[in-house]
């Protein structure tokens, strides 16, 4: 009996369609798009997705954009003065400042970069600058308000593409987020509270933005944002050097000892990129500096 | 058993060999083609009705029937770009986009870069209804309907109609033309009325007018006949002539449409059978009707108000320069407006913060006239120090303590969202006017 269902079985998979030699293997990338010839398209290519992999996406797909939120593109004319920047102010500085050079981009570049022209309105009155998503797409926002020598434009927009590319950099090298637990763990906000903080609390709290104090992974790529931005001595005089209080001023008293803190993660950092990373940090920020002028 | 169990395998080896793959090509096919084949040909079709027509299209876009209407021409090129115009912002956002036909759910029609249509999906906090997202409805050569793709509701439409040659340089030519609607042009009178007059010269009906630039709508507030104070927010449309309300509209039994801009008197008029609706400009207000004058330094409304001068942030522009010249040779920069203030048994004052560190507190008594305005009644004087020199303040104690009072209107100029703003408008010299914000 098994014998006969086992060799009934055998003759029907043998025998059973017979259309298969009908389907051919085919590439699944080309999909049978054509290479557009657009000069914009044709430099992003070129400078962008052959150099680093990375493709700029600055026409609108909703799917980058939470169904709740609500934003909108570029204007066409801004893409490449803008494409153009992220080249001069994110990927030149690295390049320099990395020991593997070029290499290091080329590996770490974002394989996406989503332009967008407003910031993205959460409907709950907040804006969001920026969004690193899994180490692979950054989202850059307000493209519309760049004009050529708008510097306070270009710090803001590069201190939010270097802190999600500090995400980034996290999550390639492990980031050891118990040094700084180590240093500022009670000092974190509540979950959502980080909004009522201004500048002098988070500097009591040891660190450089009020969004700074909402996590330790968001004290981490603020730090490392504002260091690469902030010209040295700016950096050194508000968050580094203590302020002369008055007797009984304990809030200037509490802002001292967070610059402290402030200080040690500074130089945790500058240690991490240097040996976890390959990158000199201090090196990367005169690079950028230089990039605004 | 066992016999009985081999035949019935044997059978159902022969019904299953025989029957299981039938022969295909017998069956007959609902579709000519695959689905991904029906699906390009219907957005190849699509693209090639869109980008057919030489004179491109023009659309009457009205987002929702709350909001106006804005003249937009647009021409959809074989490369996938777009050439716009339109009569919004004198078409300062009327930019080459990239356009894409393509599916998701649905097929779909999406300019992919900024142009007019996305400065009106952003006006009033995205409100206007208005959409850069669209599905294709109904296409024809001569008339396209789509749909907004994002409209969680009623989802609004858009219709393109085959323009023809001019129809792209007539609507360049209303550009900026909504200047002349918009408040104040030409004019230093601060107020604005309609007065609807019979042909031999007696009023019919008045009230106050406005135009809300960025909604296209014209706000008319008339007294019903119940007495009562009525309301109209009316969609306009631009012309050449002048504007056209999107529908007539009934004031004072009188039923009004189309306007015509004079520009010697700087006025609009429609003439319907010699009755004449005129929106014009004057020194009193159209409709005596301030209620925020009732509830203005009330706990119901705020105890405590702010004006800044123009060397701050927090400056407010419907400030008149007028008072803004005064404030600034009286030698202040700040001044509080207090109600009943409990630190100081309930007393109500102007605090004047001197360029000089000086502060100078004008106590008064406040007095509604209901509906209409408020009046502030000089009581006394206090200073810090108490030998502070207040001369400079005479023409501005004048101005604030006028007998004739302010008409006080909410205004939408606060930097903080919870906090209200209100413009004060003296009644005899209305090109006083100061505007302050609720702490």
């Amino acid at each position: 009996m098994k014998k006969t269902v086992i060799i009934l079985l055998i003759i029907l998979g043998i025998s059973s369609c017979e259309t298969e030699d009908k389907i051919q293997p085919r590439d699944i990338f080309s999909q049978g798009v054509v290479e557009s010839n657009d000069p914009l398209d044709q430099y992003l290519k070129k400078e962008f997705r052959d150099q680093y992999g990375s493709v700029i996406i600055y026409k609108f797909v909703d799917k980058f954009i939470a169904r709740d939120k609500f934003a909108t593109p570029p204007k066409l004319e801004l893409v490449r003065p803008v494409a153009e920047l992220i080249k001069q102010a994110w990927i030149k500085p690295y390049n320099v400042a990395a020991d593997t050079g070029e290499s290091f981009m080329n590996r770490y570049f974002p394989a996406e970069i989503v332009m967008l022209g407003s910031p993205i309105f959460n409907g709950d009155g907040t804006i969001t600058l920026g969004i690193a998503d899994s180490g692979v797409r950054v989202t850059l926002t307000q493209v519309n308000e760049y004009s050529p020598g708008n510097t306070d434009w270009i710090r803001q927009t590069f201190q939010t593409l270097h802190h999600e590319f500090a995400h980034i950099i996290d999550q390639n090298f492990n980031f050891d987020d118990q040094s700084f637990f180590e240093i500022s763990g009670s000092d974190y906000t509540s979950p959502g509270s980080w909004s009522r903080e201004d500048l002098n609390s988070a500097i009591a709290r040891g660190m450089v933005t009020p969004y700074g104090t909402s996590a330790v992974g968001e004290d981490f790529a603020e730090m490392v944002s504002y260091i690469i931005t902030t010209p040295p001595d700016e950096f050194q005089a508000i968050y580094i050097t203590p302020e002369n209080c008055r007797a009984g001023d304990t809030d200037c008293v509490d802002r001292n000892i967070g610059r402290q803190r402030i200080q040690q993660k500074y130089n945790r950092i500058v240690e991490y990129y240097k040996n976890d990373v390959g990158v000199d940090i201090l090196k990367l920020r005169d690079e950028f500096l230089k990039s605004l002028n | 058993m066992r016999n009985i169990w081999k035949i019935y395998f044997v059978l159902l080896f022969i019904v299953v060999s025989t029957s299981s793959c039938s022969n295909d090509d017998k069956v007959e096919p609902i579709f000519e083609n695959a689905v991904d084949e029906r699906v390009q040909k219907r957005l190849s079709n699509y693209k090639k009705i869109l980008v057919a027509p030489e004179f491109g299209w023009k659309i009457a876009y009205q987002p929702t029937g709350e909001f106006g209407v804005f003249n937009i021409y647009i021409k959809f090129n074989e490369d996938g770009t777009t050439i716009i115009s339109s009569d919004s912002k004198k078409g300062v956002n009327d930019l080459p986009s990239k356009y894409r036909i393509s599916i998701s759910q649905f097929p779909e029609l999406v300019l992919e870069n900024y142009t007019v249509f996305h400065e009106l999906f952003e006006v009033n906090n995205f409100g206007l209804g208005a959409e850069f997202e669209f599905l294709f409805e109904d296409v024809q050569p001569d008339r396209v309907l789509l749909k907004s793709k994002t409209d969680a509701q009623e989802k609004s439409e858009i219709i393109l109609e085959k323009a023809s040659a001019n129809d792209k340089i007539n609507i360049e030519n209303l550009r900026g033309l909504d200047d002349r609607i918009s408040n104040g042009f030409g004019t230093d009178l601060f107020f604005r009325s309609i007065k609807i007059n019979s042909p031999n010269g007696q009023e019919l009906a008045s009230g106050s007018f406005s135009y809300n630039f960025e909604a296209r709508t014209a706000t008319i507030q008339y007294l019903g006949s119940q007495g009562d104070i009525v309301t109209e927010v009316i969609p306009i449309i631009l012309t050449q002539e002048g504007f056209d309300f999107v529908e007539p509209v009934s004031i004072g039994g009188q039923t009004i449409k189309n306007f015509i801009y004079d520009e010697l008197s700087n006025t609009f008029v429609s003439n319907v059978g010699g009755i004449l609706s005129t929106v014009l400009y004057s020194n009193e207000p159209g409709l005596l009707f301030f209620p925020e004058s009732n509830t203005f330094g009330t706990r119901a409304g705020f105890e405590f108000y702010i004006y800044f001068d123009s060397s701050s942030s927090n400056f407010l522009r419907q400030t008149s320069q007028n008072f803004l010249n005064l404030g600034l040779a009286s030698g202040f920069s700040r001044l509080d407006l207090r109600f009943n203030d409990v630190r100081f048994g309930g007393i109500s004052y102007f605090e004047f913060e001197m360029n000089n560190g000086d502060t100078i507190f004008a106590i008064f008594e406040k007095q509604v006239t209901e509906n209409e305005k408020i009046t502030f009644n000089f009581s006394g004087i206090a200073t810090d120090p108490q030998d502070a020199d207040f001369s400079g303040l005479t023409d501005m104690f004048n101005l604030l303590f006028d007998p004739n009072g302010w008409y006080v209107e909410r205004t939408n100029e606060s930097r903080f969202s919870s906090n209200p703003s209100f413009l004060l408008t003296n009644t005899a010299n209305p090109e006083f006017r100061f505007s302050v914000y609720g702490i």
